[in-house]
């Protein structure tokens, strides 16, 4: 795992310990909405020891800065000690945040990261054609009400497709993120696995060509961890893309999926172009006459 | 998916054995035609079932495309006339691998063929003329875009997985199966369907041109293996012209070495003439042969088969002609082939 000197030491000044100064900083951070963080959510996105995760908390709670709201979710208590306390980390990680150059997403400093990630499948994979311009980001449906989004240049989801975007901005989707893969990572903040990634863009984002991406690293991609994690949409983009593979450029494809029985003709017209131009070097279009 | 990162449940090995028989030559159907064929001698019948099963998947290709596409397509090209028309006059069909498909409905790019392929390639699954072995799909139309750049742009080339018994690679290295448990659960299967353990996979050879209107008439008889062709097909006068053409209008001395095989291949397919319509024939010849006499015709192939006749007995002796050989020598068939040729064009 890569450990950034900065944000280990950035945990370690506020906990004394990484492990330590990523739960207190989570806990803060979930005290601004009033939601609780489950344990064993810290330490799977965390990579953290279980049993140490829930000593931590436990000692939180003997200190009388959380409380535990139900088995293994942990809050910050409502008293001034504990605000206080809140108020000490926060600034701290405003400090860290400001003085930080990360590609962190401007939710780092607002919501824990058992609460929130952005799918990037770009970090995982070859890609051809650089960043999307949204940064799909995936929010637990709690907080959904709240002004999570205050002071954050975001995009709506159902705009997203006709709006102008000329600077990188944040598409929330607020969804429940159980069975959800995702990850802390010290370069990217939280970030999905790379089945999740895949299979968030496929289903979420029309405008980013991911098509491409797959054509590039179909062998390297687990295509039917991809398909369980898609919607309807995704797995009938996905599926289009399998049979144009298959058929169209006779590669061998290799899945569970029956993508056959699953095409979507309307759609398939919409991408075409796409894969077709993905599919084949510019010359070869004409050459071969396809 | 990384394949060392596959484990055993990652394979969808539900595998209806059934559905996967009917798309694996019968031994029983090879066996039928050898005998159709004549071909009694016990050594012999063993040399020629790898071709056999080969041309058994030629034909059921033909078969299913019909099915899927329809009238859509037309059958074409050497298969017809070897494993078809011949065997139905009683003569000895040359084995070829590939068939020839001819797209009728108007298609002026590969990708209007293409898009109507990958639904055909739906269609396969749906009733089942396809199978899924091991996460991948097998007996569907894969365009072979390698090839592709060796051919016209009116032409796309495909290829079309199968399971043999006699050649192709064996299934778990086509497959790209390292998990032994998933290898030995599949022979289990093969070995039920087939009795053989260790089947092969191969591909046939489907090309589909697109964008030619060609005289055509209906064909409706039983194949070398007793299958039924209902089916369209390129007027046989016409694939005989075809295949004549090239050699009587671009016939250039320095090339004949380069394509004696070419020739053998004529000459051998010339042997239909003798059953079509003689005036017909000359009437496309006409057609097609513009720019040359007619006088010209039989000197060229004359010439050309002389050539095949002095230099191409070696590739008379190939396995692809087992069947011929046994019957007529290759002085024999350029006399007879010269002879139709001549009616032909004398009218």
């Amino acid at each position: 795992m890569y450990v950034n000197p900065d944000v280990d030491g950035f945990f370690r000044r506020v906990g004394g310990s990484r492990l330590r100064g990523i739960i207190y900083s989570n806990i803060a951070k979930a005290g601004l909405w009033g939601v609780g963080v489950s344990a064993s959510r810290l330490s799977r996105v965390f990579k953290l020891n279980a049993w140490y995760t829930h000593r931590v908390l436990g000692e939180l709670v003997d200190r009388g800065l959380a409380v535990r709201v139900k088995r293994g979710n942990y809050a910050l208590a409502d008293t001034e000690k504990a605000l206080k306390w809140r108020d000490c980390i926060l600034g701290e990680l405003l400090e860290f945040y400001g003085s930080s150059p990360t590609a962190y997403p401007p939710l780092f400093t607002k919501l824990p990261e058992t609460a929130y990630y952005v799918s990037k499948p770009y970090i995982y994979i070859q890609t051809w054609f650089g960043l999307p311009h949204g940064q799909l980001t995936f929010i637990d449906i709690a907080l959904k009400g709240k002004p999570v989004l205050e002071g954050i240049t975001w995009v709506d989801l159902s705009e997203y497709r006709e709006a102008t975007l000329t600077t990188p901005v944040t598409i929330p989707v607020f969804v429940n993120l159980r069975g959800r893969e995702w990850r802390w990572d010290d370069r990217w903040g939280s970030v999905a696995s790379e089945d999740q990634a895949v299979a968030d863009i496929l289903s979420y984002d029309p405008l980013y060509p991911i098509e491409a991406d797959i054509l590039l690293n179909f062998n390297k991609l687990n295509l039917d961890g991809i398909a369980r994690r898609c919607t309807v949409n995704g797995l009938k983009r996905l599926s289009n893309t399998l049979a144009f593979m298959e058929t169209w450029l006779g590669l061998d494809v290799r899945t569970r999926i029956d993508f056959y029985k699953l095409l979507d003709w309307e759609l398939f017209k919409q991408q075409l172009p796409i894969l077709l131009s993905y599919g084949f070097a510019n010359e070869a279009l004409w050459r071969l006459n396809i | 998916m990384a394949s060392h990162n596959r484990k055993l449940r990652d394979y969808d090995l539900e595998i209806d054995e059934e559905a996967l028989a009917k798309l694996i030559a019968p031994v029983d159907d090879l066996e039928r035609a050898l005998d159709r064929l004549g071909v009694w001698d016990e050594r012999s019948r063993r040399e020629l079932l790898p071709q056999l099963e080969r041309a058994w998947h030629v034909m059921r290709v033909a078969r299913v495309t019909k099915k899927v596409f329809g009238e859509n397509v037309r059958l074409a090209g050497g298969s017809v006339v070897n494993y078809i028309i011949l065997p139905s006059h009683n003569e000895m069909p040359r084995f070829t691998h590939d068939l020839d498909l001819g797209w009728r409905r108007p298609a002026r790019s590969k990708s209007e063929v293409l898009e109507e392929v990958m639904s055909a390639n739906a269609r396969f699954m749906e009733i089942e003329e396809a199978a899924k072995i091991a996460n991948r799909n097998l007996y569907i139309l894969k365009h072979d875009v390698g090839r592709d750049r060796a051919l016209l742009p009116f032409v796309i080339p495909f290829r079309y997985p199968v399971l043999m018994r006699y050649t192709g690679r064996p299934f778990h290295e086509y497959l790209e199966i390292r998990e032994y448990e998933v290898i030995r659960e599949l022979r289990r299967v093969f070995k039920n369907i087939t009795g053989y353990t260790n089947i092969l996979v191969d591909e046939v050879l489907v090309e589909i041109s697109f964008g030619l209107e060609y005289p055509e008439t209906l064909l409706d008889t039983h194949d070398v293996f007793g299958y039924r062709h209902n089916a369209i097909i390129t007027e046989p006068e016409f694939h005989v012209i075809l295949k004549l053409k090239p050699v009587v209008e671009r016939l250039r001395e320095e090339d004949i070495l380069k394509y004696l095989h070419e020739y053998l291949k004529l000459a051998l397919d010339l042997r239909i003439a003798r059953y079509l319509d003689k005036r017909k024939m000359k009437g496309y010849l006409e057609q097609e042969l513009r720019g040359v006499n007619l006088g010209e015709v039989t000197w060229r192939l004359e010439r050309s088969l002389g050539a095949l006749k002095e230099m191409g007995s070696n590739y008379y002796r190939g396995a692809s002609y087992t069947l011929i050989r046994a019957r007529k020598r290759l002085d024999e068939i350029i006399e007879d082939t010269l002879a139709i040729v001549k009616d032909v064009v004398d009218g």
